[in-house]
């Protein structure tokens, strides 16, 4: 919705329509594309209507209402509010004394690529070969039974991203989750979410590249940045001057076969983000960074959709606000390199309070920060609840007022925006699918536990039910032949 | 016969008494404060806090109660019912070793010289000017183990116990030697960990040796051992049961194994991560040996913690195991050593009675240490350090309102909230002119 809108807006290069080589994550392809390869196969489970009902409600959109209910149905949000009737059969839990909040969504993981156990042979989230590997798709190296997946769950995680990982200036492209139980990865793909293109500035290129070819300084980040957006940017002139001729040539594909560009997988990716497609989620640590690749998405006309891991978003949060950027930070991770010193508790808080006026043809618009509370961490992802509660506490503590209903949002709301996903999930709005956690008492405690997880209406997870949580393949009398891991 | 390693030991330990009673002097300086009407934890073993006051004179705690007064020259902090608490202490970090993890001009943690490895002490290099100090501090960490991270051997070295002010913030060297066993020891690694197990059986052996031919080593008539002479030195006291020996261990098997190797040479061991402790609980607690353990860790991560669980710190406890927490069982957890507290906090929220997760973020340490004296206790006769918490100190979203150690009250500054004070308006291009 907000993001793909601002996405376009901000994309002086958007003249084509899509390429059929290059559409790999529309939501609905044109009848006559061929189909994305590796398409999503995500079919929600089968649910009953559910009736949450007396709960303390986040809404996930810096709304809360008390003594309220949410009513799942048909895999939809059907109905929030005091005065939510349950259909016929509806199963109905008296919430009362409970939280009700959307599933927490992940923009930063690498669960499946690098599962537990973390061995040589399932080491799969980082293509160190080459500065830019943007032809490498997180996808192609999940484990659909990493036993990280279920541990997510019960912490209330509903849909993430996995990345590749850093250490390249391309990565590579991202990919977006439902988080269920699946034998291939195409069953757990989240219908219509767009591709991320994993980008990283700073210490990591450096130190892997330094004493391989480079880059090995900053600057040789840079000019790597830009040697493949210029190329990028001519790989998608030719297309175009293929479909032009195609179009003039009335579809006939022989009459201008001569003319057809060579496919290259790697300029795929980053012609799909100067389309506006693919999603950059850049890994950039240090204000100053932030602020250079900002101008380099200026100068090649794309956008940057997400700073992860940024450390020193709060010294930029203006900048970051004025260019609609969101910020995916840590509560108080810090130190374990130079780029992750300046760490401050307040990081998320003053993101979120930043406020910048902005000219859009002509008119002004008000643009507000976009924090959000990412984990990059597989034992994180299991309490990113209690990682926005340090977060939000240390706002208030330097004198922000930051609700619970707001903070909430650095976990559903904000992470749906930076997915591209956000006219799908992150807030309890009607029609919008029906990812819901019920925690058994404010999720901002460390006492807290998801105690039922539904993803698309269905349950997914029940803490007091050991029938409903699932167990991976992985899992299965792996310490004692009868018995179970957990 | 008093051989020179223990004269040593002796030696250093009537200087650190020498020393912590000059101390008394310098630190008369601190308030003496008065913390009245606190929710006071850890006043006794019950676990029920007490409403009551704490007087403070000087370095220690003096009275702890509902009728205890203030002097006439007490400083008063009103808890306003607010809990209070012992200073917590992480059994397991690097504090003071490591500015940056990634810099390695910046970390000391550990040594690939092949010369060292018991005998590896990093006592006389935790930087008590580290950032890293301030701002744990801060967040009610008042005490801490620094154990080095084991480099090249089986024996990384020795821990250093500091209190986390001062610029002498040792409190006691030499206070563990640190040993890993399991998948990624060395040994292990590349062959097998029952190597691992024959190179302690061979230190011990050899330790043993030496310690009864120490004159004929030294003219050159004793057979090589497999260590050097200073490394069995430094595993004398490890031998003689006067300090614990750290085992970083994981699997039910590997612990069995070392609860065995702990008998047959009389050791008193600390087991550090132990993530399948929970499957041989009973055998540990009749062992006596005690746990370290990061409470979050459930992640299968490797064929020796495929039974991880957040119930670990829990049922340990329930057979009678002491346990203490650190953030991470991996090499040395230094940056956030305060989280060892959402670690407690975590542990109760997955059964551990509260007062035992309390517990063993000051108690249960201070009795592996050899500290518990002076230190684990709000009571009369204990160190002067505790923190006034905004509300439940096993809670993330409560904060130090107060952190009082050695009888002084610590700033609650530190370099985070430095950056947080000047950048709290993003648009100012002053800030930096701003101290």
């Amino acid at each position: 919705m907000l993001t793909h809108s601002l996405r376009r807006s901000a994309l002086p290069l958007i003249l084509l329509p899509a390429l059929v080589l290059l559409a790999g994550c529309g939501d609905e392809p044109a009848a006559t594309a061929k189909p994305a390869p590796f398409a999503s196969t995500y079919k929600p489970l089968p649910s009953k209507p559910t009736l949450l009902r007396n709960a303390t409600v986040l809404i996930g959109n810096g709304q809360q209402l008390d003594n309220a209910s949410v009513l799942l149905q048909d895999g939809k949000i059907v109905a929030v509010g005091s005065d939510v009737k349950a259909p016929d059969g509806a199963d109905i839990i008296d919430a009362s004394g409970k939280w009700v909040t959307p599933g927490i969504i992940d923009v930063h993981s690498h669960l499946g690529v690098y599962p537990s156990p973390a061995l040589t042979a399932s080491e799969d989230g980082n293509e160190m070969v080459a500065p830019d590997t943007a032809y490498a798709w997180a996808e192609h190296a999940v484990w659909p039974q990493d036993p990280q997946f279920p541990l997510a769950l019960a912490g209330g995680v509903t849909s993430m991203q996995i990345l590749p990982g850093s250490a390249n200036l391309f990565g590579g492209r991202s990919v977006t989750l439902k988080n269920v139980p699946a034998r291939t990865v195409q069953q757990m793909k989240f219908p219509g979410a767009p591709y991320g293109l994993k980008m990283a500035c700073g210490e990591n290129p450096k130190r892997v590249y330094g004493e391989k070819g480079g880059p090995m300084t900053r600057m040789g980040n840079v000019a790597g940045y830009r040697k493949s957006w210029i190329e990028a940017a001519k790989y998608l002139k030719d297309w175009k001057a293929y479909e032009d001729a195609l179009a003039a040539a009335e579809g006939n594909e022989a009459a201008v076969a001569d003319k057809m560009p060579q496919r290259d997988l790697r300029l795929e990716t980053l012609a799909g983000v100067l389309k506006g497609e693919i999603l950059v989620q850049n890994h950039c640590y240090r204000a100053d960074e932030m602020a250079v690749m900002i101008d380099i998405a200026k100068e090649f006309g794309f956008k940057i959709t997400a700073f992860h891991h940024a450390v020193e978003a709060y010294k930029v949060a203006d900048l970051l606000a004025e260019n609609n950027i969101c910020a995916a930070v840590w509560a108080d991770w810090w130190g374990f390199k130079q780029e992750a010193y300046d760490m401050t508790l307040e990081n998320a808080a003053f993101v979120d309070k930043a406020r910048a006026t902005v000219t859009v043809d002509g008119k002004e618009q008000q643009r507000v920060g976009c924090a959000i509370i990412h984990s990059d961490s597989a034992l994180g992802i299991q309490r990113l609840n209690q990682e926005a509660a340090k977060a939000m506490v240390a706002g208030r503590r330097a004198g922000i007022d930051i609700s619970e209903a707001q903070a909430m949002r650095w976990l559903t709301e904000n992470a749906a925006k930076a997915l591209g996903i956000a006219d799908k999930v992150g807030t309890l709005e009607q029609g919008k699918m029906a990812d819901v956690v019920l925690w058994d008492r404010s999720p901002f405690s460390v006492y807290a536990h998801a105690e039922k997880v539904f993803i698309d209406g269905a349950l997914m997870y029940d803490r007091n039910n050991k029938q409903q949580q699932a167990a991976t393949d992985f899992e299965l009398g792996i310490v004692k032949p009868e018995g179970e891991r957990l | 016969m008093k051989t020179p390693m223990t004269q040593s030991f002796f030696v250093q330990s009537l200087r650190r008494t020498l020393l912590a009673t000059m101390l008394l002097a310098p630190l008369a300086q601190a308030d003496n404060l008065f913390i009245q009407n606190g929710k006071l934890y850890g006043s006794d073993n019950t676990g029920t806090p007490i409403s009551g006051n704490v007087l403070i004179r000087g370095n220690r705690i003096v009275a702890v109660g509902a009728e205890v007064k203030p002097d006439a020259d007490s400083r008063i902090i009103d808890a306003k019912g607010r809990p209070v608490t012992v200073g917590l202490m992480n059994a397991h970090t690097g504090l003071g070793t490591v500015d940056i993890d990634a810099e390695d001009s910046t970390a000391d943690t550990a040594t690939p010289d092949l010369r060292f490895g018991a005998s590896f002490d990093l006592t006389d290099v935790i930087n008590p000017d580290s950032v890293l100090i301030p701002y744990n501090r801060m967040m009610g960490l008042t005490r801490a183990v620094v154990t080095p991270a084991v480099g090249h051997d089986v024996f990384g070295g020795q821990s250093t116990l500091i209190r986390l002010a001062g610029d002498d913030v040792v409190e006691r060297r030499q206070a563990a030697v640190i040993a890993n066993y399991g998948a990624h020891a060395n040994g292990a690694n590349e062959g097998s960990r029952a190597s691992t197990l024959l190179a302690m059986r061979m230190a011990f052996d050899d330790a043993k040796d030496y310690t009864a031919n120490r004159a004929a080593f030294q003219r050159g008539e004793r057979r090589e051992y497999s260590l050097p002479y200073r490394d069995l030195d430094a595993l004398l006291p490890v031998l003689d049961g006067r300090i614990p020996l750290i085992v970083a261990v994981d699997r039910a098997q590997d612990i069995r194994a070392i609860l065995k190797l702990g008998s047959e040479y009389k050791l008193r061991l600390i087991l550090l991560g132990a993530s399948e402790g929970h499957r041989v609980a009973k055998d540990i607690a009749a062992a006596k040996a005690a746990v370290i353990l990061a409470p979050m860790e459930n992640l299968p991560d490797s064929f020796d913690t495929l039974s991880a669980s957040l119930s670990n710190a829990a049922e340990l406890n329930r057979a009678g195991v002491k346990i203490a927490f650190t953030s991470n069982a991996g090499d040395s957890p230094s940056h956030n050593a305060h989280l060892a507290r959402q670690g407690a906090g975590n542990a109760v929220a997955n059964g551990l009675p509260a007062d035992a997760a309390l517990a063993a973020l000051t108690r249960n340490p201070a009795e592996m240490f050899g500290i518990s004296d002076h230190y684990g206790k709000l009571a009369a006769g204990y160190d002067a350090d505790v923190v006034v918490w905004s509300d439940d100190p096993l809670e993330v979203t409560s904060y130090p309102d107060h952190v009082i150690l050695a009888g002084t009250e610590q700033s609650l500054v530190s370099h985070q909230t430095r950056l947080r004070d000047r950048y709290k308006e993003p648009a100012d291009p002053l800030r930096a002119y701003k101290r």
